[in-house]
């Protein structure tokens, strides 16, 4: 590695606050970001939390271990919402990333230090975002680049600081379609380690390159109507026109609930956001003081007070679904529904090869607006990227607009389609 | 739903979190509409499919590995003391 | 019915698997505090529980057992509460569809109903001190089987009987860690008022004290006209009484949920048929079954069969040693030696073979009783061969002549008994008797002794 890429690196990261920790080192091999939620052996791992401020972990998440594999470094921990709690980086303890385009606006959420900062370097190719409810989708397409979410399953979450476990993945965000091609090659796969992965991986760069001929997409109505800016949707509607010129086939359908399934996706993820998060509490890492002289659910709530705002509140909500008396009517009742909801998408992929939507409703907002957002209206905004992050599908976002403020066009798959994601992603890109 | 403020401070209690009068003040409409949007799961119509959890069986054989050294162990803490940790009272 | 009395309790069982439930760490808390930890069992960000087939198998096999109906879908659940051991501050375990469910195991005349039975982790060790805790997290992660009955027990000799049975099954089933013990949470009512638990008491006779302590202590109430409040108690087993836990300032909510990180098991029948072929003929029904084929008595049985392994060493040495012998042997000083070293005889190094030598030793005369019994207790812990530990203890056989000088030598000593066997009593004659035999250190045999006495005696008239 070159020094180039240090100082670039360096001069990306005091412009738009992409990183965590920054290796000041040179190092062998190919650079590669990380979101700072997946474990790296010795190097501050916080997921974004003032929390876990010094935690330092004592092992590689698989991810990262396969990476090293193969000739990578990692060059630095990218900066994001707290535990993924968020969709505009704007809930970081670590300073608040930037949109590549405008520094005015987000760049989205919660991978935002990824995107932005693969948007921005000319050196760097490669970086690993994580998804929750589009995490990975969403700062892709508001940085410009391209963001990966594969099928839940293929890729190991082993060293990944959990959100929400039943949905959270981890992804390429890269410059091309390629790259998330080679780079998802290396990660996925079974891994003992992680007892929800599958035997399912496959050289994904043998997708590239090929027609897009006979494969037969549809595109939701509801997903370009109401609640979509118009420049969004106008842009993702030309890319599909284009799509078509190179020979997809594109029907359009209709599904009337999608906004449904952002309530079962936030019921669930906050169920298990609250399980997870009870574990900092002062004792074995992170943030701690003397525990002497103190009772221990005194203490706990000492150390747990330093907990973010979203943090708080995604405790808090996640807590009282699942208590007695709620439990049903929330926690139990969202999972059904999240079986009935992959159902319903199984069945669309018994017609079609590929769902077509925008990745975003809207284009990255500004910091100003967003903060007159209620926490509500802020989950709204995901109602794109949810249904994909509810039923474990797997999904590409693509750049669509060469000028102006980024857009994406989302496509989602079957289960373990990653393939025909990057042929489709690779057409359109050539 | 109606949301309140003793609501807030039960749930946050069992949560282990402590929230100032200020904060209180403000989640309370906040949860209350957040419980606004998760309540509109009681107008979903449920097709009568039964939750399920992935089956995969993929399970560990019984064999040791080796564990962390004590330098591992405590490398988060300073909270330690002749090979235990430190953690506060119970009693 | 007015002072009907319902116990039901929970058994917490630790397995005796290699390594944890949810990570590779030995299962052991043998030696230095938190030496057997890694990332999982600390709860470490980023770490993932990864179940252990052999503790899922096991708590399986012994479900199947116990009767219970297996769940088709088995599932795990987070069980939220904070505490300083537990270092998740949520504890993996089951909620809906535990491992089996409606099971039952009869004891005297009572046929007691089981529940469930689930698989869980178990949580670290805390050591209190005056201003703070020390934590040791050897055991967190550790499988633990528990096993919930109905409220079906009358009297704690029954619980004490079922908690008997239950070992005994464990035992046959090779899958208890015997040394980490199992704990137990009990739950009282008397004459229909509210339920009391006592929390987490080990040992037979603890529990049996805990139990007759808190009928009376309730009784008592119920007869001063005072209600029985719905509580949890601990049990003093310094004192013998049952005192009040302290209130918790909150009472927990555990908010289950399923745990993702876990997916769902499946057992089809296939693989349950091959559990079942893992279950040996279990404790009670050997019992039956060595009655008759050995006419027996049931309480000579009920000792033989009490191990797997006993009753294991009496069938096969069955065919080559008397029968009769073998079994007083086998009952009686075998019995005697593994009760006072606490340990079961597969924890020891007595085997097979130098058991049935050392029977044939003991009946061909060469060995005494007492000494095959210092024998057997030196082979509890050694692998020398009954010469060597025989030779090395001063054992050997005593020749004819070593007693007859030993007889003269006592004699003489103990002019003043011999002069009072001599005037008729009889109990002089015993003493002599036994400091001969003392000198020997039990080399002798004390009908010959007695022979040897009485005859010296009568030439020395």
């Amino acid at each position: 590695m070159s020094l180039e890429i240090l100082r670039e690196a360096e001069e990306i990261n005091q412009g738009y606050g992409t990183f965590v920790t920054l290796i000041g080192t040179l190092q062998k091999g190919t650079p590669i970001v990380v979101k700072d939620n997946i474990c790296t052996q010795g190097i501050k791992t916080t997921a974004g939390s003032k929390i876990l401020s010094t935690y330092i972990p004592t092992f590689d998440a698989t991810v990262i271990k396969k990476l090293k594999e193969k000739g990578f470094f990692v060059l630095g921990k990218t900066t994001q919402d707290a535990f993924g709690f968020g969709s505009f980086s704007t809930n970081s303890a670590y300073g608040i990333p930037k949109n590549p385009v405008d520094k005015t606006r987000v760049c989205g959420g919660s991978s935002g230090g990824t995107a932005s900062f693969i948007s921005l370097s000319k050196n760097v190719n490669y970086g690993l975002g994580q998804s929750t409810g589009g995490s990975i989708t969403c700062p892709s397409a508001f940085c410009g680049v391209v963001g990966l979410t594969p099928t839940y399953g293929l890729v190991s979450r082993y060293g990944l600081i959990d959100y929400a476990n039943s949905f959270d993945r981890i992804g390429p965000i890269t410059k091309t379609v390629k790259q998330a091609a080679e780079l998802l090659t290396i990660i996925s796969g079974i891994d003992e380690k992680d007892q929800t992965t599958y035997d399912k991986s496959e050289d994904y760069t043998k997708y590239l390159g090929k027609g897009i001929k006979g494969m037969k997409a549809c595109y939701i109505k509801e997903t370009f109507s109401e609640g979509v800016e118009r420049e969004v949707r106008d842009s993702v509607l030309s890319a599909i026109t284009e799509l078509k010129k190179k020979g997809l086939q594109v029907e359009e359908i209709s599904f009337a609930d999608l906004k449904e399934m952002v309530p079962i996706y936030y019921i669930i993820a906050m169920a298990e956001a609250s399980t997870n998060l009870a574990k900092f509490c002062g004792m074995r890492y992170g943030l701690e003081s003397s525990p002497e002289n103190k009772y221990y659910s005194d203490y706990f709530k000492e150390l747990r007070m330093e907990f973010g705002e979203e943090e708080k509140r995604r405790i808090l909500v996640g807590t009282f679904i699942r208590m007695e008396g709620y439990r049903d009517a929330y926690y139990t009742r969202a999972l059904k529904l999240k079986n009935q909801v992959t159902n319903q998408f199984k069945k669309i992929f018994k017609m079609y090869d590929l769902i077509i939507m925008p990745s975003m409703p809207i284009v990255p907002p500004k910091f100003e607006d967003v903060k007159k957002m209620s926490p509500a209206q802020n989950y709204m905004t995901d109602f794109l990227t949810i249904p994909a992050a509810l039923t474990g599908l797997p999904s590409i976002s693509v750049p669509v607009r060469k000028k102006g403020l980024p857009v994406g066009i989302q496509i989602v798959a079957d289960h373990f389609n990653e393939g025909k994601l990057i042929t489709v992603g690779d057409a359109y890109e050539r | 739903m109606k949301i309140t403020s003793e609501i807030v401070k039960k749930v946050a209690d069992t949560a282990r979190i402590t929230l100032s009068d200020k904060e209180i003040e403000k989640f309370v409409p906040q949860f209350e509409e957040i419980m606004g949007l998760f309540s509109q799961l009681a107008s979903i119509k449920e097709t009568g499919s039964e939750y399920s959890i992935k089956t995969i069986n993929q399970l560990r054989t019984d064999t040791e590995e080796e564990c962390l050294s004590q330098e591992e162990v405590f490398s988060n803490t300073k909270n330690h003391e002749m090979g235990f940790f430190k953690g506060p009272k119970i009693k | 019915m007015k002072d009907k009395i319902k116990i039901g309790l929970e058994i917490h069982v630790p397995l005796n698997t290699r390594t944890k439930l949810f990570c590779n760490c030995k299962n052991s808390e043998e030696g230095k505090p938190n030496q057997n930890v890694c990332e999982i069992c600390l709860g470490m960000p980023g770490a993932k529980p990864r179940l252990n087939k052999e503790a899922f198998d096991k708590s399986v096999i012994l479900a199947l057992a116990l009767n219970c109906k297996i769940n088709e879908k088995i599932i795990f659940s987070r069980k939220t509460y904070f505490y300083p051991d537990l270092p998740k501050n949520f504890q993996i375990t089951q909620y809906e569809n535990p491992v089996g469910i409606s099971g039952f195991l009869g004891i005297k005349n009572k046929k007691i109903t089981i529940t469930r039975l689930q698989l869980e982790e178990d949580p670290g060790r805390l050591q209190h001190k005056a201003d703070y805790s020390l934590v040791d997290y050897n055991r967190s992660g550790v499988p633990l089987v528990e096993i919930v009955t109905s409220p079906d027990f009358e009297n704690s000799e029954q619980v004490i009987e079922f908690i008997q049975k239950m070992i005994s099954i464990l035992d046959y089933l090779n899958i208890y860690n015997r040394h980490a013990g199992f704990r137990v949470d009990v739950n009282i009512s008397v004459g229909g008022g509210n339920r009391v638990e006592i929390k987490n008491i080990s040992g037979t006779k603890p529990i049996q004290k805990a139990i007759n302590f808190e009928i009376i202590r309730q009784k008592i109430k119920l007869k001063k006209g005072e209600k029985v409040e719905q509580q949890t108690m601990h049990f003093d087993n310094e004192t013998g009484k049952t005192f009040l836990s302290r209130k918790k300032e909150t009472e927990e909510d555990y908010g289950y949920i399923y745990e993702p990180d876990l997916s769902q098991i499946e057992l089809d029948k296939k693989e349950i048929e091959r559990l079942k072929k893992r279950i040996p003929e279990l404790p009670f029904q050997r019992l039956e079954r060595l009655i008759n084929e050995y006419s027996l008595t049931e309480s000579e049985a009920h000792v033989i069969i009490l191990e797997k392994s006993t009753a294991d060493l009496f069938e096969s040495l069955s065919k080559e040693i008397d029968k009769n012998i073998l079994k007083n042997w086998i009952a009686v000083t075998l019995r005697k030696v593994l009760n006072y070293n606490n340990l079961k005889l597969s924890e020891t190094k007595i085997t097979k073979e130098k058991v049935k030598e050392l029977i044939s030793l003991q009946e061909s005369k060469k060995i005494t009783p007492r000494v095959a019994e210092l024998v057997l207790r030196e082979m509890v812990s050694n692998d020398d061969s009954i010469e060597k530990i025989i030779s090395r203890l001063g054992l050997s056989k005593m020749e004819n002549r070593d007693v007859e000088n030993l007889v003269t030598s006592v004699l003489k000593e103990n002019k003043l008994a011999v002069e009072d066997y001599r005037n008729g009593k009889e109990k002089a004659l015993q003493f002599l008797v036994g400091q001969v035999v003392m000198k020997t250190k039990g080399r002798a045999n004390a009908i010959k002794v007695k022979e040897e006495i009485l005859e010296k005696l009568k030439k020395i008239n």
